[in-house]
């Protein structure tokens, strides 16, 4: 009989879905299946094809199984022992600090593999002193604080839900590429004749399967939503009695919307006034109408005024707290953990939005950045300005990179440590779309050399003489006790199957009841403007790099880098077995632009503003605006990242957000 | 009809490409060629048709060009449907490989033999669904041959825009055509146009 | 099948194999017609064709297995094909032995000239394959008409005389008249973005242009003159183009090209994109 066994863990990944999975593993420990875990509600008995590549990925060529030091010419790596890696770093780290201080590291976490064990390297680097981190979030904090500020927090119904819809509004959405199990409850809430309904100034796979499709300029969705809610009004469509029990502010909410009338918002917005207005009325006029906002929408510097307003639209129309309805953009159902244990914070740590390392890194000063240490992270790749980070950061005198392979970033280092994968180490995992608390299980031994970061930073406390009690002896123990105060389940249920600690059952605010300060919907916010200094009530105004900005006359192009199904970011790209199935790499332009340019399909092209220059072969399509070019974001696997050389080291107007869709360029052929 | 093949929702299937990686680790192909392959229509969005995918294997035919064609009988065709194809009697003259329209049997210079989707047939016999069936994300990809699914729906397709038969196997993959306002006016449309 | 797959073990097979079973043949036509013994030319054929069945293991993913190839014998025109081949051998074989031994049989001679003649219908037979529109309809009787004008010319140098037998213009002739045909048909496939992805479909005439003067005009014309071994390598360099162009011009309608056809359908349909 073969000795097979199948164990239940979860996907860590910055993405959605956050799946339950089942490894099926056979006496040799190679992965002979990959499979959802069904007692998951909402993922189901499904992974994607990402899910599915961990199988090639455990043990792909390539993979990073030992230590590795820059070799003496700087022309590639040599593998070392981890006693030689850790004493090297000690060695540097101690120079660094007693040169300029301990500020002078910057640590670089990014969001590259989820879990609560990842909150141990602040073990370290409070005993070490302190040292730089960064604050706020590439990629959706201004969402999140604009549907704080108007909700009172970040909950959504049970995707589950989804099914019971009869009008789904997708906004700057994509799940059909970025959450597919969302996609195949849009897509059953479809078939029983829901329609669904997509905004977005591109097609994408979401707008193939659509029922209606609108397309507006980038970055004017704010009008569009402001100009929604006059038309929702002027009809008397608004649901007066929730408004008048759960609402605060609305009378300036309207007076603001009065200045978006349809001939304005089309003119704005470059839609049709009718197709506004009929939009209008679908929306108000369907129960329960679902809207689900992607992160895409905030990516610019107007993120939290215009997300308020988007968020707005379904307590408007009585959405809020209804089965089948609902404002959702994220839900922090699972977010329940207590803190780690760990040592006490110094009394002024430095901190850099993350939005803007190569700024900091080139002009910090009092201390200068000297060293860095990134993990879980491909800063150098993913980053704005990109290019002028990895200049940057091939200037320090130590750089540490954790990775599972010798990444653009990791290739600058001094020092390259192998990174665990998903199945070797246990974790306790959260969401941020279901609200299910799961069990990340131990499914192997780490490969090679390789240690999970928490032995890592173990070590480098033993190296350093630090305290090494914030460390865990017994993982299990340790993430047991982090279960939240007077939970109703234990560890092993946790392991026997995905559990929702928030006890909130199926749908958010059912019971009306809004943690704001007001304890109704704000529809006008002090605290919005107290705190980002932005209106109290939402607003539109144009980007600052957009379709009404003087710097179009050199750089006409909107350009957007939006995410593929095949990568998580940059992750998986190098994969054999994902570059088979995934989408080309090209820069979508519209024919007219190409026309005007001179470019043929499949031809390369340029494409520059003045912070960069990148070349791609182009695809002229109808699929992207006018006026707008596109190029997917993750690439790195064949070449130079490109997206990133473009982008801007902007701000969102609240949450110290990133601005990546903020940013225009010129194209020509190569 | 009955007999075996593929069920594909050209609604629901978005191209990801999850069933080509399931069946590569189901049927251990992991640095040769995959049994399953996804083919885009229109991924350039041309507004005069519209976009959708083929996610294609063995169609299993009813009048199966390898079979026919294969000098050694190293092809069988199950009383279910399934097309198998039995290694050992397998000379590698890869005849099958030109006579199929397909593309489904691939030679795996390795093994100097053929090889080709054959259903999961192992998990088929053990009353479970063919690997990619089963990890198919938006429940697009389904199968008649396996015990509890749908049959063949008499909706189904046997030819859309992008699939034809030129050899006259009688394939056994049906379609559920698209859904969705926009892009079944695109469908009818196109088929229309491709009649005259 | 992609114009690629493994085919210069088949192009050499071919090449070998027509050009033996096709002097086979035709020396035992003429033979019969015109009395021409010569036990040498058979046994040549003889060879090339033997050649050629050993360059054919070469092709096999599993060489040991090859005796497996003809258990399909009536259903598949593979099976058939390897059948003929042996017999087409046997017969070659046991005629040019008998001519060689001075015990040349007029029946025996027949024989290997109708096997061997059906063994070159079998080839074409095994390449009229449904969706292969290169391969079908008058490109199947090539391999027949194209061996024994190889084979007619071979005998007619040989021979060593002036006159040219009406044989020869005959098999000359039709192979002219067969293979321009496919030449028609070949030629007349539209080019689109899908043949395009084959290299050497835009080197499609001069490919079957070189074919055509190489095996049914240069040696005919020098034969015309005198008998001269050029003739000879002429066609059999015009053999080696043919089974060559054969597999490299090889359309077949996959899948891939079926959707790239309603692509370029979808294109071709173009409304103004509304914005």
């Amino acid at each position: 009989m073969p000795a097979l066994r199948t164990i239940r863990t979860v996907c860590p990944r910055n993405c959605y879905c956050t799946c339950g999975m089942l490894v099926t593993l056979d006496e040799g420990n190679r992965i002979v299946a990959i499979e959802g875990d069904p007692d998951n509600p909402a993922t189901g008995g499904h992974v994607c094809l990402k899910g599915l590549s961990y199988a090639r990925r455990q043990t792909y060529p390539g993979r990073l199984l030992t230590p590795l030091r820059r070799n003496a010419s700087g022309s590639g790596f040599e593998p070392i022992g981890w006693d030689d890696a850790l004493r090297e770093i000690t060695e540097r780290l101690t120079r660094v600090r007693s040169a300029h201080g301990p500020e002078a590291v910057l640590y670089y976490e990014g969001s590259g593999s989820h879990g609560a064990l990842g909150g141990l390297s602040m073990a370290f680097w409070r005993q070490f002193g302190g040292c730089t981190t960064t604050f706020g979030d590439l990629c959706w904090p201004a969402g999140l604080e604009a549907t704080r500020l108007t909700y009172g927090g970040n909950f959504h119904n049970d995707p589950a839900l989804t099914v019971q819809s009869r009008l789904i509004l997708l906004w700057g959405h994509n799940p059909a590429e970025t959450n597919v199990h969302q996609w195949r409850l849009i897509l059953d809430a479809q078939a029983r004749g829901a329609r669904v309904i997509v905004i977005d100034p591109r097609q994408t796979d979401s707008t193939d399967a659509a029922d209606l499709h609108l397309r507006p300029r980038p970055g004017t969705d704010a009008a569009l939503a402001l100009g929604l809610a006059r038309e929702i009004v002027a009809a008397g469509l608004e649901d007066a009695a929730f408004l008048d029990a759960h609402a605060d502010g609305v009378e300036e909410y309207r007076q603001r919307v009065a200045e978006f009338p349809l001939e304005r918002v089309a003119s704005i917005t470059g839609l049709d006034a009718q197709e506004v207005r009929a939009l209008a009325q679908e929306y108000a006029g369907t129960k329960p109408a679902l809207l689900i906002a992607g992160f895409g929408l905030q990516r610019h510097s107007r993120a939290g005024q215009t997300m308020r307003a988007v968020a707005l639209l379904p307590a408007l129309t009585g959405n809020v707290g209804v089965a089948g309805g609902g404002w959702q953009y994220a839900n922090l159902a699972s977010h329940c953990l207590r803190p780690l244990t760990l040592p006490p914070e110094q009394a002024a740590p430095r901190a850099i939005p993350v939005s803007q390392v190569a700024r900091h890194l080139e002009t910090l000063d009092r201390p200068p950045i000297r060293a860095a240490w990134i993990e879980r992270g491909n800063p150098a790749a993913q980053n704005p300005a990109s290019h002028r980070l990895r200049d940057a950061l091939a200037r320090l005198d130590l750089v540490v990179v954790v990775d599972q392979f010798m990444t653009p970033t990791a290739s600058l280092a001094h020092i390259v440590l192998p990174a665990k994968t998903l199945f070797e180490e246990e974790d306790l995992v959260t969401a941020y779309w279901h609200p299910y608390l799961q069990w990340r299980a131990k499914v192997l031994p780490p490969a090679g050399e390789v240690r999970p970061e928490s032995d890592i930073w173990r070590a480098l406390c033993g190296r350093f003489g630090y305290d090494t009690s914030y460390f865990p002896d017994d993982r299990e123990s340790f993430l047991r006790a982090l279960l939240p105060e007077g939970c109703d389940f234990t560890l092993d249920d946790l392991k026997a199957r995905p559990i929702d600690p928030s006890g909130s059952g199926g749908v958010a605010f059912a019971d009306r009841r809004f943690p704001t300060a007001s304890g109704k919907v704000a529809f006008a916010s002090d605290e919005a403007a107290a705190r980002w200094g932005v209106d109290r009530v939402p607003d539109y105004a144009p980007l600052g790099e957009g379709a009404e900005s003087p710097a179009r006359g050199r750089f006409p192009l909107q350009f957007l880098s939006c995410k593929t199904r095949d990568r998580i970011h940059s992750q998986f790209g190098n994969l054999d077995w994902v570059r088979e199935v995934e989408r080309p790499h090209v820069l979508d332009i519209h024919p007219d632009d190409a026309r005007a340019r001179g470019i043929k399909d499949g031809e390369r092209a340029a494409v520059w503003n003045e912070r960069g220059r990148i070349e791609l072969a182009a695809r002229v399509t109808p699929g992207i605006r006018p006026g707008v070019v596109h190029v997917l974001e993750g690439w790195c696997h064949g070449g130079e990242p490109d997206v990133n050389a473009l982008t801007a080291e902007g701000i969102t107007d609240m949450n110290h957000g990133a601005t990546f869709y903020e940013c225009l360029v010129e194209v020509a052929r190569a | 009809m009955s007999g075996a093949g593929f069920l594909l929702d050209l609604h629901r299937c978005v191209g990801c490409g999850a069933c080509v990686l399931a069946c590569r680790i189901e049927n251990g192909r992991v640095d040769t060629s995959a049994w399953r392959r996804v083919l885009p229509l229109n991924l350039r969005r041309h507004p005069a048709g519209p976009t959708y995918f083929l996610s294609v294997a063995c169609h299993h035919c009813e009048d199966p060009a390898c079979l026919n064609g294969c000098p050694s009988g190293a092809y069988e065709k199950r009383p279910d449907g399934i097309v198998v194809h039995h290694e050992d009697l397998c000379l590698g003259c890869r005849y099958c490989e030109m006579t199929c329209p397909f593309g489904a049997p691939a030679y795996d210079h390795a093994t100097g033999v053929m090889s080709k989707c054959h259903l999961c047939a192992h998990r088929v016999d053990a009353g479970r669904l063919p690997a990619c069936v089963a990890a198919c994300p938006t429940e697009a990809l389904r199968c008649a041959a396996a015990p509890g699914s749908e049959a063949h729906t008499t909706g189904a397709a046997v030819l859309v825009p992008g699939f034809a038969d030129p050899a006259g196997c009688r394939p056994g993959l049906r379609f559920l055509t698209p859904k969705g306002a926009r892009r079944t006016e695109l469908f009818r449309s196109l088929e229309e146009a491709l009649k005259r | 099948m992609t114009a690629h797959t493994g085919h210069w073990p088949l192009v050499a097979f071919t090449s070998l194999a027509i050009a033996g079973a096709g002097l086979v043949a035709a020396s035992a036509c003429f033979e019969l017609l015109y009395g021409l013994v010569s036990g040498r030319l058979v046994a040549a054929g003889a060879g090339l064709l033997a050649a050629g069945l050993l360059v054919s293991l070469g092709h096999l993913g599993r060489k040991r297995r090859a005796g497996l190839a003809v258990r399909g014998a009536g259903r598949s025109a593979l099976s058939n094909e390897a059948l003929a081949a042996g017999l087409a051998l046997a017969a070659a074989t046991l005629a040019a032995g008998l001519d060689l031994a001075g015990a040349h049989d007029r029946a025996v001679t027949a024989i290997a000239a109708a096997v061997n003649a059906a063994f070159l219908v079998s080839i074409g037979l095994v390449y009229r394959i449904r969706g292969q529109r290169t391969w079908r309809g008058f490109s199947a009787v090539t391999p027949l008409t194209g061996g024994l004008a190889f084979g007619a010319i071979a005998v007619q140098t040989s021979a060593g005389t002036g006159d040219v037998f009406f044989g020869t213009v005959l098999f000359v002739a039709a192979d002219a008249l067969i293979f321009s045909r496919r030449w028609r048909d070949v030629a007349g496939i539209a080019f689109t973005e899908a043949t395009l992805a084959n290299p050497w479909s835009i080197h499609r005439s001069p490919l079957l242009g070189a074919r055509f003067y190489l095996l049914d005009v240069i040696p005919y014309f020098l034969l015309a003159v005198l008998p001269m071994p050029l003739a000879v390598v002429s066609a059999a360099a015009g053999l080696v183009v043919d089974r060559f162009g054969f597999y490299v011009l090889a359309v077949q309608h996959t899948t891939g090209h079926e959707i790239a056809g309603v692509e370029a359908q979808i294109a071709a349909l173009a409304r103004t994109p509304q914005d």
